[in-house]
């Protein structure tokens, strides 16, 4: 990663609005039918200061009355079960929101230390990789946002946006070792550095502006409140970002679970799209 | 009457075919007992040949003993009450817990002895009838049913490769349709499809030519 | 214990018999016995049933019958009594405790357990924070396992109220009792145990949101299987595995071959939390239940054992447990842990890394017997590996003081021998709370040996509680 934007001032003014046009579309194709097939999305949007959603619809095809459910953060997700025999299972959501971009998410009711404990995902072996040597010191940092921040900075300096050289299960400490890897990856370790440091951190799973798939990145706790930082981009995530699912790692966060009985091939097609309408 | 789930059903039928296909298997071999060259029933290489398996064996006790042991032998004994017992064992709860222990005692038995003896083997087939009874008068009508309807086809299978006369058949029909009118057509379709997926026998066809035959 | 085994002396021969102890029947001026030949006809009856345990060995499946001991173990009325009370006690503060922890937290909040005993354990799951099961009840079917000292002092030594298995081992050696003796059990008399299943199928009605009860069993080859299958048919309930039920909307059901199905409104699981829902835990498990997790955050179905409790039963949290009885409860713990050191503080590690050659240090994230280490038996180099690394993970490390407990009478190759045993009592929560009149009695195999592990090749007792 070459140039990285220039932030060093953390004052967030509220800025004007934002009016997003989201676009979200995940068809997924087998190569044989599939019959009683339970599905798992998340296809709410969060509820949040910061957003007004000012249209919404969501489908899943084939039809089959998926239901609501709420987790642990309290965001809703949808479930269901299609029984008949189907090769295509096709889902999405489009919205319009307007973004406010204040900065500092309110902190949830499940207790803020779950997000320290360390997993598989995330956990990192500081002491053979030089630049996350020099994150060793067990000392706390004295401002955590100001230290998230310099170890987002060390971590797009030091690793390669690389798409194929990780998957869905990679450890944060083998993404490191190989210093390669995507935003599932950078979100991993940036999480994986602050909770050795005892700041708490999430993996947040949702939409970043543009066209292509969907995107990860972390958010801190300091000081009572959440802080959006996308490692990939280097850059604190203020506006520009929706987010459908926060969670511990990746995989308390995949936005599509299913399971049926049958061994496929499967095939999935995901289009994503934010896009800034203006006022 | 009580809840059967798929699974259930489509072990209950393959518990009826081993513990059919032991039981008539010994009869049969029982038969062929006696003088060699003029048994009451078949020689041996008439056996073989009735069930579709090698037959080159030295004698009539290596034809015996591999009938009665060789785990390889899908028409052994041991085989078919290894396998009944593997399915009883998830069924324990449905067929009773007595029941279950009939075919554990016939299949311990059966374990026991390392060579053909018809005094030895009477007990195993002593309890495989103790567990048909057992089963009669403790299991639900449905589960009945569907071990009734695995044992049908086992008779009707074996009845066509031994080349039985029609009699035995009509009977043991006659025992089924009594059996089968517990349960609904709709029922008698899920575990018939079930099973085509499994074994690739065409049970629908066969359920309706046969049982449901006008 | 010399007085016990001087008058609970065996005669040998094919006439031979066994003097039940303690000798209850000394104040009565009698004896009662167990003849050898009534020992073999026990052994013979249970032979009958598959009384199995599986078992994995080089990654190949073994059935194994799991070994009846076939003297019984008594416990006298008083005795039971206190040992009753002090166990509903402690389930009822456990209970409370789970409840207390994915709410409120006001048990940390009152510094009782330190924080990092809760949430840098692997077993608190925030995936039901905030989630209220059918009734409050957590701990359904709690075994709590204790040992008695020569000086017959009971201790508590661990709690399992995740998926505590091997009440039907002597729930079944009763039945045998019954057949092969009726009149020593009538006589003496001993406490009928054989309602468990009717007990355990009350709780789950108790605790039942609407719908029929099933015991959803992980599968054949799980080491328990066959209780799952024992306690389903004498209970009357389908044993299901995952596939047997669906998720559709806001409820589970079974699905019955006929085409219809069944509304499901509690679930005995003997499986484990994270092969629970794929949809939630570990995604590729194929034996749960996809989406069980969204039906039960809603309330519409209890689980039984509640999901989340592996927190309760931590080794960690065992240390606080007199503490939990105190703090929810006001009253002091009727029964004993066995004395205990928490590495994490600093006095309890110094004084175990002192005396790591008398202590059995515990690696709390292990069970089933294993991570289980006694200091006396480690050579010097060994004890300072264990000492390094319980200066290195203060809080992974319980040690305790090594409980010289009571031997019991085991039959063997027609003579009488004694082994170590401990007792898995198990105690229900519905509506009440109460303990089962028996217990599953665990002895070692060899001589000397403390672990009484059936993985490990321990056998087993029926547990006779005498009535009044």
């Amino acid at each position: 990663m070459s140039s990285s934007p220039q932030f060093t001032d953390l004052e967030y003014e509220r800025s004007a609005d934002g009016v997003y046009k989201l676009n979200y579309d995940v068809r997924a194709e087998m190569d044989t039918p599939i019959r009683n097939h339970a599905w798992c999305l998340r296809l709410s949007l969060p509820d949040d200061d910061f957003f007004e959603v000012e249209h919404f619809s969501r489908y899943v095809e084939p039809e089959c009355s998926p239901s609501t459910a709420v987790d642990y953060l309290g965001q809703e997700y949808s479930y269901g079960l299609v029984r008949e025999d189907h090769s295509v299972f096709r889902y999405g959501l489009s919205a319009t929101i307007r973004q406010h971009s204040s900065y500092g998410r309110r902190p949830d009711t499940v207790p803020i230390q779950i997000f320290l404990r360390s997993d598989r995902l995330t956990e990192l072996d500081h002491k053979n990789i030089p630049w996350l040597a020099a994150f060793q010191s067990p000392d706390k940092p004295k401002d955590p946002l100001e230290w998230s921040i310099g170890a987002m900075h060390e971590i797009t300096q030091n690793m390669i946006y690389l798409t194929g050289t990780t998957n869905y299960s990679t450890p944060a400490g083998d993404a490191v070792s190989q210093g390669s890897g995507v935003c599932q990856d950078f979100a991993h370790i940036l999480i994986g550095l602050c909770r050795a440091h005892g700041v708490p951190a999430r993996y947040v799973n949702g939409f970043f502006v543009g066209e292509g798939e969907t995107h990860a990145w972390v958010e801190v706790f300091v000081q009572g409140r959440w802080y959006g930082l996308d490692p990939t981009h280097n850059r604190l995530v203020v506006q520009d970002y929706v987010p459908l699912a926060r969670g511990r790692n990746a995989e308390d966060c995949s936005l599509n679970r299913g399971v049926w009985s049958s061994v496929v091939q499967q095939h999935q097609r995901i289009s994503a799209s934010l896009v800034e309408v203006g006022e | 009457m009580g809840l059967i789930s798929l699974r259930t059903a489509n072990q209950l039928y393959w518990l009826g075919r081993y513990v059919q296909r032991a039981l008539d298997l010994l009869h049969r071999l029982y038969e062929t007992h006696g003088n060699e060259t003029a048994p009451v029933g078949l020689r041996f290489e008439e056996f073989c040949e009735c069930l579709g398996i090698e037959s080159e064996f030295a004698n009539r006790d290596a034809f015996l003993q591999s009938l009665f042991f060789e785990k390889e032998n899908s028409y052994s004994i041991l085989f078919s009450l290894t396998t009944a017992y593997e399915n009883a064992v998830f069924l324990r709860n449905t067929i009773g817990h007595e029941g279950f222990a009939y075919l554990r005692l016939a299949f311990n038995t059966l374990e026991s002895l390392r060579v053909v003896n018809f005094y030895d083997v009477k007990p195993v087939i002593d309890y495989l009838y103790a567990f048909w009874g057992s089963l009669d008068e403790c299991a639900d009508r449905r589960v009945r049913a569907m071990v009734r309807w695995g044992k049908w086809v086992e008779i009707r299978d074996l009845a066509g490769r031994f080349e039985d006369s029609d009699d035995k058949l009509e009977k043991a029909v006659g025992q089924l349709q009594e059996n089968l009118h517990v349960l609904e057509v709709a029922e008698h379709l899920n575990v018939a499809q079930a099973l085509d997926r499994e074994g690739g026998i065409d049970f629908t066809n066969e359920l309706f030519t046969t049982i449901y035959r006008p | 214990m010399q007085k016990t085994q001087q008058r609970g002396h065996s005669r040998r021969g094919p006439g031979g018999y066994v003097v039940l102890e303690p000798d209850v029947g000394a104040g009565k001026n009698r004896e009662f016995k167990l003849g050898y030949s009534d020992l073999d006809r026990l052994k013979a009856y249970l032979n009958r049933y598959a009384i199995t345990f599986g078992l994995f060995q080089d990654n190949t499946f073994h059935d194994r019958l799991f070994p009846f001991g076939t003297v019984p173990r008594v416990i006298g009325p008083w005795e039971f009594d206190t040992l009753e009370k002090g166990l509903r006690q402690r389930v009822h503060a456990l209970n409370l405790f789970l409840h207390d922890i994915y709410h409120e937290r006001k048990v940390l909040r009152d510094k009782i357990v330190p924080e990092e005993f809760v949430f840098a354990c692997p077993a608190y799951l925030p995936e039901v924070y905030g989630v209220r099961p059918p009734a409050n009840v957590y701990a359904h079917l709690s075994g709590i396992d204790l040992v008695q000292a020569s000086d017959g002092t009971w201790f508590i030594l661990e709690d399992n109220l995740r998926v505590p298995s091997g009440a039907s081992y002597p729930l079944i050696a009763r039945e045998a009792y019954h057949t092969v003796c009726p009149g020593l059990i009538s006589d003496m008399p001993v406490r009928e145990s054989r309602d468990y299943p009717q007990m355990l199928g009350r709780v789950m009605d108790d605790v039942n949101p609407g719908g029929i009860s099933v015991v959803l069993s992980p599968g054949r080859f799980n080491a328990a299987f066959f209780e799952h299958s024992y306690l389903a048919e004498k209970m009357g309930v389908p044993l299901v595995f995952g596939n047997d039920l669906e998720v559709d909307g806001e409820y589970v059901y079974f699905k019955d071959v006929g085409g219809h199905r069944e509304r499901v409104g509690a679930v005995y699981r003997r499986l484990s939390d994270e092969y629970l829902d794929p949809m939630v835990f570990e995604p590729d498990s194929i034996i749960g239940v996809p989406n069980l997790m969204s039906v039960y955050r809603k309330g519409n179905v209890a689980i039984i054992n509640a999901v989340g409790n592996g927190i309760a039963d931590d080794k960690g949290i065992y240390y606080f447990v007199p503490a939990l009885i105190k703090y929810y409860l006001g009253e002091e713990a009727i029964l004993r842990n066995a004395p205990t050191y928490l590495p994490f503080f600093e006095r309890d590690r110094n004084h175990v890394l002192q005396n790591l050659h008398r202590l059995v240090i515990k690696d709390v994230a292990e069970a089933g017997g294993y991570g289980v280490v006694f200091g006396s038996m480690l050579s010097a180099d060994k004890r300072r590996l264990l000492a390094d690394a319980i200066r290195a993970e203060p809080r992974r490390f319980i040690g305790q003081e090594v409980v010289e407990f009571r031997s019991l009478q085991v039959f063997d190759q027609h003579k009488v021998v004694r082994r170590r045993a401990d007792l898995r009592a198990y105690v229900l929560h519905g509506k009440d709370i109460s303990v089962w009149p028996s217990g599953l009695t665990r002895y070692a195999m060899d001589r000397g040996s403390m672990i009484v592990n059936s993985s490990q090749g321990g056998g087993f007792k029926d547990t006779w509680v005498l009535s009044l």
